[in-house]
């Protein structure tokens, strides 16, 4: 899968996808959840948190 | 989750955003013919302001308005981008009570602490006001895209 069939599968924009995949922005829980929906995984197993991380 | 809050709160802070804006815009041309009676003259620095302001919020609504139009569903305007634009508007706010301090500093050095400053030169301040916000806007913008 693309970063653009991605982005138009989240409704997002492909910037947004790179900034994610980059650790430089910290998505929306919705989005986080319509991101691990469309891998069918649970959301752990894309996101994790990380002690002291901050977005932008 | 999808549906919130949020989307009714915006469309009414939008519908007052735009009722305020014709408000104040139509009553300013309004004084203006009132005071100085019918013409161009009479309400010409309002009818500047006015349209500038105009193209300001034409211009700040062309994402949302290309997001409305495309049909292949292509995201113009994400979560992400409201972030850095609300970050980026908010820098602006800051830039423009700066440039309002430095425009008092300034009439304070022309002047000194007696003097006085005319009312005409409102317009010219409120014009270089919009000129700046607008510039810190979109390099807020740009900077903010890049770093995250």
């Amino acid at each position: 899968m693309t970063q653009q069939q991605l982005a138009d599968m989240a409704h997002v924009t492909r910037q947004t996808i790179i900034a994610i995949e980059a650790d430089r922005y910290s998505p929306s829980l919705t989005l986080a959840f319509r991101i691990a929906r469309i891998f069918d995984v649970s959301v752990e197993e894309v996101f994790q948190y990380c002690n002291g991380e901050s977005d932008m | 989750m999808e549906k919130t809050q949020e989307n009714p709160i915006r469309a009414i802070l939008a519908t007052m955003f735009v009722l305020a804006f014709a408000l104040i815009s139509g009553l300013s041309v309004a004084v203006g013919l009132y005071a100085d009676g019918m013409g161009f003259e009479s309400c010409k620095s309002w009818l500047v302001l006015i349209a500038w302001l105009a193209a300001t919020c034409g211009l700040w609504s062309i994402p949302f308005i290309t997001q409305k139009i495309r049909k292949n569903g292509e995201v113009a305007m994400d979560e992400r981008g409201l972030k850095i634009f609300k970050n980026a508007a908010f820098a602006a706010v800051t830039v423009s009570m700066l440039y309002f301090l430095c425009v008092c500093f300034v009439a304070l050095r022309i002047v000194g602490p007696n003097g006085s400053v005319s009312v005409n030169v409102i317009p010219a301040i409120f014009v270089g006001w919009i000129v700046i916000f607008q510039i810190a806007l979109v390099f807020g913008n740009l900077i903010l895209d890049r770093l995250g």
